[in-house]
């Protein structure tokens, strides 16, 4: 059967059981084309099987239908460290289109064409990090592996971007930066996105909607109202403590 | 986290006084020259072996033999171990042959390698090359079968192709595997080389080691065994040095 029109990603009751262990149960899930879902969760709640599940990386039972090209952005960032940044980027484009040409930061023009290497080149300028394209990374920072990850999954243009907790391992304030950047990123690309996160707060403020994933299922999803663009005051305005004293409650009473 | 640590000249003076020692048991006359040499006597040998030649030409002709040799067993090692590692069925069928062969001692195959090559340059090249050729094999062996199952989960996600799979993700996660077990095998080429200079050679170092021995020319001996010493070192050495040159991201490849 083919997708609904206009979605991206489609589920209906899907399962995911290592052996006799349930861990994804009954999922039913449905992203847009362009729209931004967040899934909220404590630790071991099922979010990153369920990704995984999307991205096709664990057996699943159920339906599970997706249109266009799918890309992951993984937990650790997961960069390959004997690559340089363009290089690790350059991983990203799919294998036809790394057959065309190769990864040549000398032939950037100020006009962009729509070649693989021009893509690399305008994503690594977009992500600030034009002057690391050199660098391993090693040699740099904790927010910066995590753009280069980001423009990683991005380098193959893709319709379905899926995040598992990108900036949990970033310290409150580069998060917050991240969060703001990954918003306008994503207001200029326009993939629809399935983000993954245990911050209520970063849920909330990156998401059309959220969904609260408890012991392995979905529960019904909230429509996020705040208007975009979003900044960091939002966080503070009382429409948002209140949405986010909601769903804090919420994921506390599911465990008592 | 090292207690106590010596800078490298600190490091010489201890290996100056220890010389200094062993010329002073020479000097007391503690020596004798048909069992141990002092060093005076060493340097000797060595003024002689420059004055007839034989000296540079035994180390080259060693060289020789044990480079193309390392190069040799390194690349044949590494190559097996990668596919061993990750392919199922070559290490199911070819796997246990060369584990049984493994168990051998290199040291016990020399004369058989003789036997079938002949007493030739070729002949040798191989008894070290096999010498060379199983610790590389293991270990990278080891590291291709534990690739990070994060990476292989990346590389299903981006749709990577066989050979970029191997060439970006289990290559480069391999490397540092490889790298000790070509340390191991650097080792094992000296040990190898000695064999099969010593059972069919008319020159190189080994030969003049164990000629030395039964005209009892024990300072002959030591300097021999000092080349030795020395050669192994410096291709440690240089390996480890270039290395680190070549993959400078090799200290921080954990995730």
């Amino acid at each position: 059967m083919e997708i609904s029109q206009g979605f991206a990603v489609e589920a209906a009751d899907l399962n995911v059981r290592f052996g006799k262990l349930e861990v994804v149960t009954g999922v039913n899930l449905r992203v847009r084309q362009g729209e931004f879902v967040t899934i909220v969760g404590k630790s071991g709640c099922g979010k990153t099987t369920l990704l995984k599940a999307v991205a096709g990386l664990v057996k699943y039972s159920g339906t599970l239908r997706r249109q266009g090209r799918i890309r992951m952005v993984f937990q650790e960032g997961l960069l390959l460290p004997w690559l340089t940044v363009e290089k690790n980027i350059w991983m990203g484009v799919t294998e036809e289109e790394k057959q065309k040409g190769s990864v040549n930061s000398s032939s950037r023009k100020p006009e962009m064409g729509n070649s693989p290497n021009d893509r690399v080149q305008k994503l690594l300028s977009e992500m600030g990090i034009e002057h690391l394209r050199n660098s391993f990374p090693y040699e740099i920072s904790g927010g910066e592996k995590q753009r280069v990850a980001i423009a990683r999954a991005f380098a193959a243009s893709p319709e379905i971007v899926l995040m598992d907790e990108p900036f949990g391992a970033l310290d409150i304030f580069t998060r917050e930066l991240m969060q703001t950047w990954l918003l306008e990123f994503w207001e200029r690309h326009k993939v629809a996105v399935l983000f993954v996160t245990h911050d209520i707060e970063e849920g909330l403020i990156l998401g059309d909607r959220l969904t609260v994933m408890s012991a392995g299922q979905l529960e019904p999803d909230h429509t996020i109202p705040f208007p975009r663009p979003r900044g960091a005051e939002t966080k503070y305005t009382e429409q948002f403590l209140e949405a986010r004293r909601n769903i804090r409650k919420q994921i506390i009473d599911d465990y008592s | 986290m090292r207690l106590f640590s010596l800078s490298v000249p600190q490091q010489a003076i201890s290996i100056a006084s220890f010389v200094l020692l062993w010329q002073m048991a020479g000097w007391f006359g503690w020596l004798t020259d048909t069992i141990i040499p002092a060093p005076s006597g060493i340097i000797q040998a060595a003024i002689d072996g420059n004055n007839k030649g034989f000296l540079w030409r035994d180390l080259w002709t060693s060289i020789l033999r044990v480079f193309p040799a390392l190069l040799i067993g390194s690349f044949l090692g590494a190559l097996t171990g990668v596919v061993s590692g990750r392919v199922r069925l070559f290490s199911d069928t070819i796997g246990p042959v060369l584990h049984m062969w493994r168990a051998l001692p290199a040291v016990a195959l020399a004369p058989l390698f003789i036997q079938f090559f002949g007493i030739n340059e070729t002949s040798k090249i191989i008894i070290i090359a096999s010498g060379v050729f199983f610790p590389v094999w293991v270990s990278t062996h080891q590291g291709a079968g534990l690739v990070h199952r994060t990476y292989l989960d990346l590389s299903k996600c981006y749709e990577l192709s066989t050979w970029s799979f191997y060439k970006n993700i289990v290559i480069p996660s391999t490397v540092p595997f490889t790298m000790a077990g070509i340390r191991n095998g650097i080792a094992m080429a000296y040990i190898m080389l000695f064999v099969a200079e010593w059972i069919g050679a008319s020159n190189g170092i080994g030969y003049r080691i164990s000629i030395a021995h039964i005209v009892f020319r024990m300072d002959l001996m030591c300097l021999g065994l000092l080349e030795l010493g020395l050669l192994a070192f410096l291709t440690d050495y240089t390996f480890i040095r270039s290395s680190h040159h070549f993959f400078p991201w090799l200290e921080h490849a954990r995730q």
